[in-house]
């Protein structure tokens, strides 16, 4: 990618991802849910991954954490966090990946923190993990985190168990854990998922605060549009367990260059938006096993041409711009038209 | 603070049970079919030691005052006196707690001891070699009773290979530690596969949990996410279970403490129902009933301990 930030530090990329195929099964009639995934985050860059539920958004996060579930694993392509080989890496370096380079904040607050354990020395043992600090250090690293989340008085806080705390307040201690061992990169699965309105913005403020102020990388992974527009640099659009289109965000919410995009923001309710302008995208995602050899997206897709049934690769139709769409023409003379 | 104000209020919730109890011990007498005073003094009492009975016992007057009575002199540590013995019924009880308390305190113990590796290695991988074979031995040992399996330690370890002594309490600690080794884990054998069940199932079910995949996004040692977090978190619903088998095996100490002849309250339980003896199996049933109480509100403060979630409720 020409001209993307991390060219400055003359390093590689902080996090690549390459034809990712992620399996459920036994390698010959297990299936795929992710099948052709690739994407990549810079330092102090928020990366966002749309799609609908089961496009494979979740397991790719995963993982790039090597936190797939059992019975899920990767058949094929790479993960790259830094320095280590995620697919092929030994125990040492899972260790070193989770929590050292990787933090994790998930989607369920409510659920994501042990019920038993008070708040603080859970934040403490993820600073344990990884560092050589005493218990007192680690304390103080914690309790300093608390502070950095927002939390006002930090030291009585780190006393409290997490069902003391409201939804919002956990999701502060799960990215204070997430960020304990000094990660490079911040996967976010849905992190803003089961809080309200209200909390969602102060929530994802800090999260992209944290990104520009220590200078990392952070994936985040949504199934909402509005939350990706506000904070991302960039944009990842997944279907069907693809990668169908990436580009900076404000290019790919204002000119999508895929009809599957162009139908997600279709399907958004705005302010000036009548009932009759919103359309929801007919039919339903293919169900994993059963996606077409072609672009996935064409039983749904208003734009389709027969060759649309060939198969697609996602390829570069301008600088910083993918598209895994056929019709990326015409979708832009489209926008164009409608700008106009 | 919470736990003080906990602790009060399970305490408090007690109270209507052990009124309960004490209707119970109080009906006890009444429950004997026929005249209890008849059946007390045998076939051969005279009418005039029946009525002397009748009303030393106050079955000549309305129930209501009857059980009024029964109370008052309870709130005041009369049990009664035996009518074999001719002790206060209350304090022959209490002389024998100490064996039986012992008994209940080791058992308890040993089968933790036994229980929670057992569980845990279980656990550690589900459908493996360790974790049938952990089933297995626990569905036999919960197949062999009690009172038979007290008998072949006696004969085996205590008997024959002269290991442990076969019978009595010994003396001081470490005496009462070998003596009622054998009995301890006859009773510790019987409700070890239940706490394994329990735990194993609860253990298996934490693994599963969100927060388990938070503490190894964290990067800790599937070790430390095994003590840390599972375990913890597995035990309060299994210490749930073990207060229950404790106050079950309350009833069971009865028999075992007949086998291994540690005369305990027991024994004084079955000569108390063999020479008809009212006021002390009444005392008996009520010290007991506490006792079993008493665990059961031992059990809720240890849930509480380990989960701050149950004080709350």
């Amino acid at each position: 990618m020409a001209g993307s930030p991390s060219e400055k530090r003359g390093a590689g990329r902080l996090l690549a991802v390459r034809d990712l195929r992620v399996g459920v099964g036994p390698q010959e009639d297990g299936f795929d849910p992710v099948s052709d995934a690739s994407l990549h985050a810079d330092r102090g860059e928020v990366v966002g991954v749309v799609g609908e539920s089961g496009s494979g958004k979740s397991l790719t996060l995963r993982a790039i954490a090597a936190l797939l579930p059992p019975g899920v694993a990767v058949r094929s392509g790479d993960v790259d966090v830094g320095d280590i080989d995620v697919v092929h890496a030994d125990r040492r370096e899972v260790h070193r990946l989770r929590g050292g380079a990787v933090g994790m904040v998930f989607q369920e607050p409510m659920t994501a923190l042990n019920p038993t354990m008070r708040i603080g020395p859970q934040i403490a043992e993820a600073a344990r993990a990884h560092r050589k600090v005493s218990r007192v250090e680690a304390k103080a690293r914690a309790i300093e985190l608390l502070g950095q989340m927002q939390f006002t008085e930090p030291e009585r806080r780190y006393r409290l168990y997490p069902h003391e705390l409201s939804g919002g307040m956990r999701q502060r201690v799960v990215i204070a854990i997430a960020l304990a061992g000094d990660p490079e990169l911040l996967l976010c699965d849905e992190p803003t998922t089961a809080l309200d309105a209200t909390v969602t913005m102060r929530v994802l403020g800090l999260i992209t605060g944290l990104a520009k102020e220590l200078d990392i990388g952070i994936l985040l992974v949504t199934h909402d549009l509005g939350v990706a527009a506000r904070v991302c640099d960039r944009i990842v659009v997944m279907y069907a367990g693809r990668v169908v289109e990436e580009g900076p965000a404000v290019a790919i919410l204002r000119r999508p260059r895929h009809a599957y995009t162009l139908a997600l923001l279709q399907a958004v309710p705005t302010r000036e938006s009548t009932i009759e302008a919103l359309r929801a995208i007919p039919g339903s995602p293919p169900k994993v096993g059963e996606v077409p050899s072609g672009c996935p997206f064409v039983p749904r897709c208003t734009l389709a041409e027969p060759a649309c049934e060939q198969p697609v690769s996602l390829v570069e139709i301008a600088a910083g711009r993918m598209s895994a769409c056929r019709r990326h023409e015409l979708l832009a003379d489209l926008v164009e038209a409608d700008d106009a | 603070m919470a736990f003080a104000g906990f602790l009060v209020r399970r305490l408090l919730q007690a109270i209507p049970v052990v009124i309960g109890v004490t209707i119970v011990v109080f009906l006890l007498i009444h429950l004997v079919p026929g005249d209890p005073a008849r059946t007390a003094l045998g076939p051969h009492a005279t009418p005039r030691a029946i009525e002397r009975l009748h009303h030393e016992w106050g079955l000549d007057r309305p129930l209501p005052t009857q059980y009024w009575l029964f109370m008052k002199r309870l709130l005041t540590g009369d049990l009664g006196t035996s009518l074999r013995l001719k002790q206060p019924a209350g304090s022959l009880v209490v002389e024998r707690m100490p064996v039986t308390l012992w008994l209940i305190g080791y058992a308890t113990f040993l089968t933790c001891l036994l229980a929670v590796p057992a569980a845990l290695l279980a656990a550690s991988r589900q459908g493996a070699l360790r974790d049938r074979l952990v089933r297995v031995l626990s569905v036999v040992a919960l197949g062999i009773p009690g009172f038979w399996l007290g008998l072949m330690l006696i004969e085996y370890v205590a008997v024959d290979a002269q290991l442990l002594p076969s019978a009595g309490y010994g003396s001081g600690f470490i005496g009462h530690l070998e003596s009622l080794f054998l009995p301890s884990l006859t009773i510790a054998l019987g409700i070890t596969p239940l706490v394994i069940r329990s735990l194993r199932a609860e253990t298996l079910k934490v693994a599963e949990s969100d927060f388990v995949t938070t503490a190894r996004a964290k990067g800790l040692s599937e070790r430390q996410i095994r003590l840390r977090h599972v375990l913890r978190n597995a035990l309060a619903p299994s210490v749930a279970v073990l207060a229950v088998n404790v106050s079950f095996l309350v009833g069971g100490t009865l028999v075992i403490e007949q086998v291994f002849s540690l005369g305990g309250v027991g024994t004084l339980m079955l000569q108390g129902i063999n020479s008809r003896d009212f006021p002390v199996v009444q005392a008996v049933t009520l010290i007991l009933a506490l006792v079993v109480v008493a665990i059961n509100i031992m059990g809720d403060l240890v849930q509480a301990l380990i989960d701050p979630r149950v004080e709350a409720r």
